[in-house]
Formats: C-alpha cells, sequence, structure tokens
C-alpha cells in the first residue's frame, strides 16, 4: 500500500477525534511546538532535568501542550506564541511553576522544555 | 567643650541637668537638638575622637548562638557606629508599626503618622535630600526612568536614600563643641547606672576610665544611649538595687534581640532576556538632586497581609550575562533559561542578563534571642555581653515566600528567578548573615510587663531614665534601624524641651 495525500488527511482527521493518541500525531504538532523555542539543545537539557523529577511521558506532555497552548491544526506560529504566552501568565498567575536546579519556571514551559528532551531521544 | 575623663582629679563628683551616655547617632543627636537650651547637658563617651584597640575591646563578649562579632559589629568611639555605617536610610512603613498579631510581631505604642514630623527633620540630619521613599513618581520625573512594571500585587517598589553617609562625630562635632551648654566627657564609661532605694529616680552615675581613673556623674535626668547590646548590658550590670537589673522588672532587659537576617550573598538570581529592563536605579545608586537613592523591591502590604509574611527588602545586583565563564555546572544552565524565554519573542538584538538579589529580611521578634551577662569581664570590671541569637523557621519559610512571590512576577513578566536558597525548614550556618543591626533589647511597650520603656522612651517605674537608639524598636520592618534611631532622637529631644519628660 502506498502512502498518498487522501490516506494522510484522513488519519489526520481521525486524530483530531481521537486526541489521546498523540504518541501518533503527525510530526507537525510537536514541530509546531518546538519551532516555539530557539534554543532546542539548551531547552532539551532544561527537559531533561525536569524529565527525572517528575518522571512524565512523551504522551502526558503533548496531551497537556495541547490543552494549553491551544493547539489547532491550523495555528500558526505568531498564534501559538501568543498562546504561550497566555499560559505561562496564568501559570504564574495560579501558582503552577515547578523548579529546575532552582529555576523557577511556568510548567507550560518546563513541558516544553521535556518536549524538546523527548523530542531529541527520538520518542516523539 | 570636650574633657577627656583620663584628666580628672580621682573622685570628681559633677553635677548636670542632662547626661546622654553614649556618643552615637542617638546621643549626638539629643545633644544636637538640647544644645543651647536652658539646660545643662553633659555627653559622655567611653572612646575619644578616634578608634582605640583596648577602648574597642570592651565590646567583646560571647556568642551563645551564632558566632556573632560583638566588636567589630559597633565601633566605640565619638560618633559611634556612624563611623562604619552604610548610609542606607528610610522610615519604616505604618504597617511595622502597626504588629501583626498572628506573627507575634507586637505594635509599637506609636504611629507612622507620629514619627512622620520627625522623620522629615531627621531626613536633614542624615543628608538626604528629598523624602520621597514610595513614591516613583519624583523620581520618575528627576530621572526620566519608569520603574518595573512587574504583574501582580505581591512586590512593590521602594527607596532607599543614601546618606553620604553622615559621619555623625565629624559632621556635628563643631556643633556640639561650641554648644555652650553641652560639656562632652571623652573616654569616660559608664559602669554602674545607680538609682535611689526605691529604684524610682536615678541618681549617679558611676564612671571609669581604662587607666583607673573614678568619678561620678549626678544627673537630673539620664539618657541611655549606648546601642542595642550595650543598653541592656549597662542596665543588667546596673543590679546593685534592683538584682535583676534595672527596668528588669518584667524580665525583658536583653530579650527580643533583633537582627535583620541578609543571607551571605545572593538569595536568588534573576534572568531576563533583554538587559534594559531593569532600570539603572535598581542596580547602581545614582545621585540625583544631590540624594544618591536605590531602588528595591518588596513584598506588598497586601501580600504580607493575606500571606502572614515578613517584610523584605530585595535588592538587585547587575551580576552577568548568562553563561559568561560558568563557574558551576548549574550555571550552565543560564544561557538555556535565556533561550527558553525568548521563546516569546523579543529583541534579538538585546543580550539576556543574570541579576542576583541580596536580602535584608525582618525579624519575629524571640524572648530566646536576648543580651545576658557572663561571668568573665572585660577591664573596667563590668561583666562581659552573651548574645543569643539565632534567626527563626518562621523567617527562613518567610524568606522562601517572599522569594516565591518575586519568580512569579518577574516569571509573568517574562524572566525566570533561581531561588538560592536550600530547602529545608532550619537555617544552615553558612545562609546566616547579619546587616549588625542591633534592635528590640529594652523593647517599647505601654503595659511594663511588655515593655522596658513607654512610648515617650521612659524606663517604667523609673521616673528620670530614658533610652534612646534601636534597643526600644518593637518590630523593625526590613530596613536599617539609623534613620527611625535619629528620629526618635529628635522626638525624646523635643518632648524635653517641652517639659514632658522630666
Amino acid at each position: 500500500m502506498t502512502l498518498n495525500r487522501r490516506r494522510l488527511l484522513a488519519g489526520a482527521a481521525m486524530l483530531m477525534l481521537w486526541p489521546g493518541s498523540v504518541r501518533a500525531a503527525p510530526p507537525t504538532q510537536s514541530e509546531a511546538m518546538l519551532d516555539l523555542l530557539p534554543d532546542r539543545a539548551g531547552a532539551a537539557r532544561l527537559g531533561a532535568q525536569w524529565v527525572a523529577q517528575e518522571h512524565t511521558e512523551p504522551r502526558e506532555i503533548l496531551e497537556s501542550l495541547q490543552r494549553r497552548l491551544r493547539w489547532s491544526a491550523d495555528a500558526d506560529t505568531d498564534t501559538l506564541r501568543h498562546n504561550l504566552a497566555n499560559a505561562i501568565a496564568e501559570d504564574f498567575h495560579s501558582g503552577t511553576v515547578v523548579a529546575v536546579q532552582g529555576w523557577q519556571i511556568a510548567r507550560t514551559q518546563a513541558e516544553l522544555c521535556a518536549l524538546a528532551y523527548f523530542a531529541a531521544a527520538g520518542r516523539v | 567643650m570636650f574633657i577627656d575623663g583620663r584628666t580628672l582629679p580621682q573622685g570628681t563628683v559633677i553635677e548636670t541637668d542632662i547626661a546622654i551616655i553614649g556618643a552615637g547617632a542617638a546621643g549626638i543627636t539629643l545633644a544636637r537638638e538640647l544644645r543651647n537650651g536652658g539646660r545643662d547637658v553633659t555627653l559622655i563617651e567611653s572612646g575619644g575622637l578616634d578608634l582605640d584597640a583596648d577602648t574597642q575591646a570592651l565590646y567583646e563578649g560571647q556568642s551563645g548562638a551564632v558566632e556573632y562579632p560583638l566588636a567589630e559589629s559597633r565601633l566605640r568611639y565619638f560618633g559611634g557606629t556612624t563611623n562604619h555605617w552604610g548610609g542606607w536610610c528610610r522610615p519604616l512603613l505604618p504597617i511595622d508599626f502597626a504588629g501583626r498579631p498572628a506573627l507575634e510581631i507586637p505594635a509599637w505604642p506609636l504611629t507612622r503618622t507620629d514619627l512622620e514630623p520627625y522623620y522629615r527633620r531627621a531626613q536633614s540630619i542624615c543628608q538626604l535630600g528629598a523624602f520621597d521613599f514610595d513614591d516613583p513618581a519624583p523620581w520618575q520625573a528627576r530621572m526620566n526612568l519608569v520603574p518595573m512594571q512587574l504583574p501582580g500585587d505581591e512586590l512593590t517598589t521602594r527607596f532607599f536614600i543614601y546618606s553620604p553617609p553622615t559621619r555623625f562625630g565629624e559632621v556635628y562635632r563643631d556643633d556640639i563643641v561650641s554648644a555652650a551648654n553641652v560639656r562632652t566627657y571623652l573616654n569616660s564609661n559608664v559602669v554602674e547606672i545607680l538609682p535611689n532605694a526605691e529604684a524610682s529616680r536615678i541618681e549617679r552615675l558611676q564612671l571609669a576610665t581604662l587607666g583607673g581613673n573614678r568619678f561620678e556623674i549626678r544627673p537630673k535626668l539620664c539618657i541611655l544611649a549606648t546601642g542595642g547590646i550595650e543598653n541592656a548590658r549597662l542596665l543588667l550590670a546596673s543590679h546593685s538595687v534592683q538584682t535583676a537589673g534595672l527596668g528588669n522588672g518584667s524580665d525583658l532587659v536583653g530579650r527580643y534581640f533583633m537582627e535583620h537576617v541578609t543571607a551571605p550573598g545572593d538569595v536568588a538570581a534573576i534572568a531576563l532576556p533583554d538587559q534594559t529592563r531593569v532600570p539603572y536605579y535598581y542596580v547602581h545608586t545614582p545621585d540625583v538632586d544631590h540624594a544618591s537613592m536605590r531602588a528595591v523591591l518588596m513584598p506588598s502590604d497586601a501580600y504580607l497581609a493575606r500571606s502572614n509574611g515578613l517584610g523584605t527588602s530585595l535588592s538587585i545586583y547587575e551580576a552577568r550575562k548568562p553563561g559568561a565563564e560558568p563557574k558551576t555546572d548549574a550555571q550552565q544552565l543560564e544561557p538555556a533559561v535565556i533561550a527558553l524565554l525568548r521563546s516569546l519573542g523579543g529583541d534579538a538584538e538585546q543580550t539576556g542578563m543574570i541579576y542576583g538579589v541580596a536580602c535584608a529580611l525582618e525579624p519575629v521578634p524571640s524572648a530566646e534571642n536576648r543580651v545576658t551577662l557572663t561571668e568573665e569581664r572585660d577591664a573596667l570590671g563590668l561583666p562581659k555581653s552573651r548574645l543569643t541569637w539565632r534567626p527563626t523557621r518562621t523567617e527562613r519559610k518567610a524568606l522562601a515566600d517572599n522569594l516565591g512571590a518575586m519568580a512569579r512576577a518577574f516569571g509573568a513578566w517574562g524572566g525566570a528567578v533561581k531561588i538560592l536558597l536550600t530547602d529545608g525548614s532550619d537555617w544552615a550556618d553558612d545562609e546566616i548573615g547579619w546587616g549588625n543591626h542591633h534592635m528590640g533589647t529594652t523593647r517599647m511597650g505601654t503595659d511594663p510587663r511588655q515593655g522596658v520603656v513607654d512610648a515617650n522612651g521612659r524606663v517604667h517605674g523609673i521616673g528620670n531614665l530614658l533610652i534612646a537608639g534601636s534597643s526600644v524598636f518593637p518590630s523593625c520592618g526590613p530596613v536599617n534601624p539609623t534613620f527611625t534611631i535619629v528620629a526618635l532622637a529628635i522626638r525624646m529631644a523635643d518632648h524635653i524641651k517641652g517639659g514632658s519628660l522630666g
């Protein structure tokens, strides 16, 4: 069976109906999120520290980031960045803050770093 | 007029209207305010006009908890500790006078409003220029700079104004020397304050010099102004009539010693993606209209009220660019943190910056933090003091909470804060620093069971004994004490001149 555009679109539509299946999310989703990071390698270092503390898994991270960044397939980078800023502000307002080697960062920031770590490890 | 106590004939008896023991910020201010008045004033100073090692050694004592530099943290010659103070000035806030029962911080029997006119007069004595400590607008007008607009209501910007610093013994020496009604006895140590048999009035002061000369001063009114440790020491050592020490009927003299915990080094670091975001006057002390000013961050009154927190002065220091020669593994993460902050965009041309944060923390008064006497004696035969001081868990938690508030404010503003205070509820010895601020050992209170002196500084039960200086502070906020010491001294002088204090 050959992969064609029609099959890809059908697969993407199924994923939209079943958001829990993020492990199979199209690469554009995590890539779009990771594009927000100007230094993926540095973020991955932070993410490695946090993942070691939290024992979190890629699937949880992606699900959470979808929610926090109000992910949609048609969201462009500017929209995502705007949503990221809102999510960070909300995290600090609500005290949803995590510590990575003493650095107090928003949970959303920590999850982005974790995503960078998992991506670097080939796990998303 | 200066008189060297070493030159007096042995056994000299001096009559005076007002004796002021100690020529530091409080004593010199009192003498200046009372100069050229109708009453004879005798100012008594242990030291001379310069530091003398043997005299300074009279401050040596023992530490009962934290190893505290009793001899190095104060100076014993004309001008007192103003001979080496840093000059940081700002008044206490209204909330500091109000007291916070949940934290067992007592209210002052005074309000900020009561002290306001005296703070304004202290302004010129401390050579401070403008009286703008809390409103950024005047500084903004002078400097064309706006304070950091941190989100939320947990932190607020306040201002310290720097005294040059005023060396009281130099700047006001001529005023004291030339005052016709003021005689200053140098190298003269009060070794006991002697009351009448009922201990209701002070009758005599016994004095000694290091060379063995002894003489006596008989004042109508006596003001003790020798500092937060020595005031208690002298009262406790004056036990010929009241065996527990003068004014110590409620076992309060020496107790409730307070210090500002400063923590050595930084307690936090701030990462910002843009080096222009912190205005100059948070990291330097610009001179503006002959005043040198420094902006700091403090928890807001509203935040303190709802969090049961303690006041903290958070000073920002320009540190370095991120990752510039990182010295520790932890610093290796700094460039990554800065880059993470840039995920929100910003000016890519700007260099990120790491700032250091130092603190001064309001203490919780504790009866266990206290000055007592030792069996060991100094060169004059006076028992040495023992200072038992250790900051409490409450203070450590409050500092951690306030650093958390700072992290939330800077995080929501596009920065990140690294808290350097280690986890845990107790202070590690190497985390404890101090401001050399000695306060609280003869605390003020309207009820003799709660305070050694009343609202006017008069010792409960002893009509002609007053105490000046930071030992009367029932609480002290997070700010340096000298400015309040001077304001209280001016107020006391006014009351003396008005006749309400004898």
